[in-house]
């Protein structure tokens, strides 16, 4: 899932104050998964939102509304009678949400209310892990399903370095040695010798280094 | 602020105040206090404690078991989290979290002594927004 993090109240009262009719919209996928922007998220945020504008004497009218995903026209049709009631959107969605909502209503601004941090999943609850790095070009297979780019802090195709201690990465005491599992997978799979063929270096342009990215299904197009 | 009197949002689990001293509560002259009784102090949430705020409390409550005394095991430390979480959101829009309150010796104290309780917090604090 893409993780998200609510950006602090005082920042998003900032980025709202111009306006006095404020829409929090809420995504009902990946944001409300991590706890950033479901509806739970932005009943709470609305409401801190009113009391903090009411205690400053700001007459705003602030309200709410969760669709259940925010980059699928489909369901950001649901949300256009609530967007035309307010002067600005204040999206809870990840980053594509916000655009995606941004380019379906073109005469409203629309203003972000989460910071979108990596892709990853829900290690423990509440705890939240980065596992890909949507590089285009997945070697997971090679790794007995370990990411060595995103978890690797060197990013080593060819490890480990010589930083790894008791399984834990030199960076950090509390990250695990992406190598480390790297190497317990394959072990526990027996696989380890395919370990020692060197893998060359990777080619990026499959990255978002080269521009965005498209991905076409043929079969699919209207 | 009802009719001159402080108010206050009661949220508490049913083994943590009687119902006699919830009842007390309730009928007191000096505070209107709006009891939400629950089967346990876990069940509230996040934007229950905000909207007794935003309906109008000065203070907000939350009476859970004492530490070990659960009976769900960790109900009790759950709400707690969670207080102390709203807490800091108050804090951060600056809507002062200290009239965010909670307590495990509701038994122990009773309602006289939950009154003082009440009174002692809301003097440090005075009234709440009014919305």
């Amino acid at each position: 899932m893409i993780v998200a993090e609510q950006k602090k109240i005082t920042e998003i009262m900032e980025l709202i104050s111009p306006f006095r009719k404020v829409l929090v919209l809420g995504c009902g996928t990946c944001v409300k998964t991590c706890f950033a922007g479901g509806e739970d998220e932005v009943a709470v945020l609305a409401s801190l939102l009113r009391q903090a504008f009411k205690k400053q004497g700001r007459d705003m009218e602030i309200t709410e509304f969760t669709v259940e995903r925010q980059c699928e026209d489909e369901f950001i049709q649901e949300a256009a009678e609530a967007v035309a009631g307010a002067e600005a959107v204040l999206s809870l969605a990840c980053g594509a949400g916000v655009q995606d909502i941004a380019r379906r209503f073109k005469n409203i601004p629309v203003l972000p209310g989460v910071n979108t941090v990596f892709v990853g999943v829900m290690e423990d609850r509440g705890l939240f892990t980065e596992e890909c790095l949507c590089c285009g070009d997945c070697r997971l297979g090679q790794y007995g399903g370990v990411c060595v780019l995103t978890r690797c802090a060197k990013k080593l195709s060819n490890g480990p370095c010589g930083g790894s201690r008791n399984g834990k990465c030199e960076i950090n005491p509390e990250t695990d040695c992406a190598w480390q599992l790297v190497i317990d997978r394959m072990g526990a799979l027996g696989q380890l010798d395919s370990l020692k063929e060197y893998v060359p270096p990777r080619d990026w342009r499959t990255s978002n280094a080269g521009g965005p990215r498209k991905v076409l299904r043929e079969d699919m197009v209207a | 602020m009802t009719d001159g009197k402080p108010a206050v949002s009661l949220f508490y689990c049913v083994n943590a105040l009687s119902a006699q001293t919830a009842r007390e509560l309730e009928n007191t002259a000096e505070f209107e206090i709006r009891p939400v009784h629950m089967a346990c102090s876990s069940m509230v949430r996040d934007i229950l404690l905000l909207k007794g705020f935003e309906s109008g409390a000065d203070l907000v409550v939350v009476a859970t078991c004492p530490p070990g005394q659960c009976q769900f095991i960790d109900g009790n430390r759950r709400a707690r989290r969670r207080v102390d979480r709203v807490r800091r959101l108050l804090d951060e829009a600056g809507l002062d979290g200290s009239r965010l309150i909670i307590t495990d010796c509701g038994l122990e104290l009773g309602s006289a002594g939950m009154l003082a309780e009440l009174k002692s917090a809301l003097n440090k604090q005075g009234p709440g927004v009014e919305i």
